[in-house]
């Protein structure tokens, strides 16, 4: 019987410390990637809709690094764009929003977009293709994970916020 | 009361459905060059020298490439809020037209009036002309296309937004297949290009050209003086006062000729309706008549060069 309590004990202890854990990956994530420290490479020319690119993450965690790779692919995407490559012969991604005014009159927006469960999820996936890591000093990792990002839909999505004018507007 | 609110609500819909600028038509249309080395030219003899025409026809009959390319990029055009001009569709109804206009008679026998200017200026017509060029290239067993897009307004014939490359080479992949992979990559750039043009729109005028003549038997020619005034300066300063922050440019002022040119006219007329090129000018021949009892006619020549000639309606 002790025994049995003991297993249990053992259990529980060893699960709350794995979701403590992953939670403070989450939060250390989060924390992380508010820094916005990230660089974006075309990795194919994608379809229709959408982009695949690499989005290289930094970090002290390689697990925390490919947490951050989803937000900071969405966020490239949306205010820096990705550049062309010229071997691969991939033209570049142009940026959604240009204007630093447009992301100050929106921060609040962009807050809530980027926040943890906020809508930028709806329009990222991860791939099959590889991570690649790279250490980088002793105690920092960059790491390269390729996502597909639904750029129709995340312009169309900030189109109908207000937030990039249609194309159309005005006629 | 009700009655009030009614018409309340119906000025507000009419003013907001009226306050909107024409919405720019766009006509994807293979280029000369391109129709040129697929062999989609026609000949004809003029006046001793034989010229060759873009038989757009031909090429959509037989070109499934061309087909492709038109079809995608109305696909990604629809995307973004402009479905594309038909030129398929836009080529039929210009020869059923003719058709129905050689076989209408009157009870007399008349038959329905063209001028040759007229039938001339029957040609497919865009405010915005997406024109196409690509080429094959082949390296051994690698294949690959070179692409160029270019948007020309219809109205300058001035390039407002382009974008070309050369794709991925392959071995595998169908020409298709890259001809699809280069409207992809290049769709995001030109539209980027063509929305700054859009946006200049808005700010800047419409741009466009303004040839006046004179019939030889007219009564003034634009060096005369009307009124105290000469006629050249009343319409050089009705143009001012009706442009876009008074902005064009005078490129010849003679007894003659006056020609206008970059002539920044409002997308919206004072009512907060939708304008175009005739319209704009017919309100310089409304005051020539009514101020200075000349009379003008006034002809459009594509969709951004008016000309008006006084002396005669």
């Amino acid at each position: 019987m002790k025994k049995i309590l003991l297993l249990v004990v053992a259990c529980l202890t060893i699960f709350s410390i794995d979701g403590y854990s992953q939670k403070r990956k989450k939060k250390q994530a989060n924390e992380e990637t508010k820094q916005w420290r990230y660089e974006l490479s075309p990795e194919s020319l994608g379809t229709q809709n959408s982009k695949v690119i690499r989005v290289w993450s930094y970090s002290k965690d390689v697990n925390v690094a490919r947490e951050q790779a989803t937000k900071n692919a969405v966020h490239g995407v949306v205010f820096q764009g990705v550049q062309a490559d010229k071997e691969k012969r991939i033209t570049a991604v142009l940026p959604l929003v240009k204007s630093i005014a447009v992301k100050n009159q929106y921060s609040a927006f962009f807050e809530d977009f980027f926040s943890e469960g906020g809508d930028y999820r709806r329009f990222v996936n991860t791939t099959n293709v590889s991570d690649k890591i790279r250490k980088i000093e002793k105690k920092m990792y960059k790491v390269g994970v390729v996502v597909n990002v639904d750029y129709s839909a995340l312009r169309t999505f900030l189109e109908e916020n207000g937030v990039v004018k249609k194309m159309s507007s005005g006629f | 009361m009700k009655k009030i609110f009614i018409t309340l609500c119906f000025i507000i819909v009419a003013h907001v459905s009226f306050s909107q600028a024409k919405k720019p038509t766009i006509m994807v249309m293979p280029s000369d060059v391109w129709c040129n080395q697929n062999g989609f030219v026609g000949k004809f003899d003029n006046q001793g020298y034989e010229e060759t025409f873009s038989d757009y026809d031909k090429a959509l009959l037989n070109s499934v490439d061309l087909n492709l390319v038109i079809s995608k990029i109305g696909e990604m055009m629809t995307e973004r809020g402009f479905p594309l001009k038909d030129l398929a569709a836009t080529m039929k109804s210009i020869k059923q037209q003719s058709v129905e206009q050689s076989l209408t008679a009157s009870r007399s026998g008349d038959m329905v009036a063209e001028s040759a200017l007229e039938k001339i200026s029957k040609v497919a017509k865009a405010d915005i002309i997406m024109q196409i060029t690509w080429i094959v290239n082949t390296r051994g067993p690698q294949r690959s296309v070179t692409f160029n897009l270019q948007g020309i307004d219809a109205y300058t014939n001035k390039q407002v937004a382009a974008a070309s490359g050369t794709g991925r080479s392959t071995t595998s992949s169908e020409v298709q297949v890259l001809l699809e992979d280069a409207v992809l990559s290049y769709i995001d750039q030109f539209n980027t290009q063509l929305q700054s043009h859009f946006d200049d729109l808005f700010t800047n005028g419409r741009e466009v050209s303004i040839l006046c003549n004179r019939w030889s038997g007219a009564e003034y020619d634009f060096e005369s003086d009307v009124q105290g005034e000469e006629l050249g300066i009343i319409i050089e300063d009705w143009i001012a006062d009706n442009t876009v922050e008074g902005r064009f440019s005078t490129v010849d002022y003679s007894q003659n000729v006056l020609s206008f040119e970059q002539v920044r006219i409002p997308l919206l007329n004072e009512s907060g309706r939708a304008i175009d090129t005739r319209r704009w000018a017919s309100g310089l021949t409304k005051m020539l008549k009514t101020k200075y009892q000349i009379d003008a006619s006034l002809v459009t020549r594509g969709l951004g060069k008016a000309v008006i000639v006084i002396g005669e309606k």
